[in-house]
């Protein structure tokens, strides 16, 4: 498969409302699990982590709120941020993949397997370290990605959002 | 230079407030203007032939008549035939996305500034066609498929007060 296949593919992502639960590991040591819904297409989300910490953005505004304290709120959107953000896999147009100034890039070769396909990754500042992700070839999107920094893994991948989840974003969409 | 590479300029394009003039050619003939990216929601086409048209986060606005205007909906910048999208290459067809006719291919020509690559339409590879990028202003200044061909002939980075008062019509936060 030609790599500019797979990019075509990431760049087209559009999901109305989609849930997934992830892993992320972290080279520092840290490590954290959670759950990533998105809707409208990008522009309201909510990432809900394991250990209580809850972070989402809407139109409205963004909110994030740690276990037991306080809750932080601000009148604008809040961006993803981060190479390997839940949420950017699930709408890979939004990856720090795509631009000369990203650390990363998409390299060849492509190796597929099934509905699913490996790309290499190559850091462009600093150069000479590699990753890679994989990329869900039916939605386009990244259900894996890992780096020198970490890795992140989305699973569960399900269309739509839960009843609780919406009224969440109520205040945010 | 590897197509993706050729890509991570045009993608990353993020620069507002240009001007550019183009040169069309199609079945119809050969017909000249200019376009305007004031940002990624905010353009104008305006052929020499006095066809206006300009969209905004608050509409568009389509040329009818001497001074007279015919209000709309925002109108993409993707919309296919747009050379508007020239000039935020993100936005253009070209990219193999599920709604693009046309993706990239190698091999990638570069002679100073400018690379070009092969276009192969997403349905039919034996249909294929050429876009130039310009890598300092990570901007399209050639496309070429079957049947049609548009290219900037000029860049600059202005807006003129002429055209901002008509873009402010549609995009009045600015």
């Amino acid at each position: 498969m030609d790599l500019m296949e797979v990019v075509g593919l990431m760049l087209g992502a559009r999901p109305r409302a989609v849930t997934a639960d992830y892993t992320d590991d972290d080279v520092t040591g840290t490590s954290c699990t959670g759950r990533i819904v998105v809707i409208d297409d990008g522009k309201t989300w909510l990432d809900d982590r394991d250990d209580g910490i809850r972070y989402m953005s809407g139109p409205r505004g963004y909110e994030s709120k740690v276990k037991n304290g306080p809750t932080e709120r601000s009148d604008r959107p809040g961006g993803w941020t981060g190479g390997r953000h839940p949420g950017a896999m699930l709408l890979p147009r939004r990856a720090y993949l795509w631009s000369t100034s990203h650390q990363w890039r998409l390299a060849d070769p492509v190796q597929v397997s099934g509905t699913t396909a490996e790309v290499p990754l190559v850091s462009q500042q600093p150069t000479g370290y590699t990753g890679r992700i994989r990329v869900d070839l039916r939605h386009g999107y990244i259900l894996d990605f890992e780096t020198i920094h970490g890795q992140t893994t989305l699973t569960g991948i399900r269309d739509g959002i839960s009843g609780p989840d919406l009224a969440v974003l109520q205040k945010v969409r | 230079m590897e197509p993706i590479e050729v890509a991570g300029y045009l993608l990353g394009q993020r620069t507002k407030g240009y001007t550019a003039h183009y040169v069309h050619h199609d079945e119809r003939g050969r017909r000249t203007g200019r376009i305007v990216l004031w940002d990624r929601r905010t353009w104008l086409l305006a052929e020499d032939d006095g066809y206006v048209m300009f969209s905004g986060p608050e509409g568009s606005e389509i040329r009818v008549g001497k001074g007279r205007y015919q209000r709309g909906p925002a109108i993409p910048l993707g919309l296919t035939d747009n050379p508007a999208a020239f000039l935020r290459p993100r936005h253009a067809p070209i990219w193999g996305r599920p709604q693009h006719d046309w993706r990239l291919a190698g091999p990638v020509q570069v002679e100073g500034n400018t690379a070009t690559l092969r276009l192969v339409h997403a349905s039919d590879p034996t249909l294929e066609g050429s876009v130039t990028a310009d890598l300092e202003y990570c901007a399209i200044l050639d496309l070429q498929v079957p049947g049609r061909r548009t290219t900037l002939t000029c860049i600059e980075h202005t807006v003129s007060a002429a055209d901002q008062r008509l873009l402010q019509r549609v995009d009045p936060g600015r």
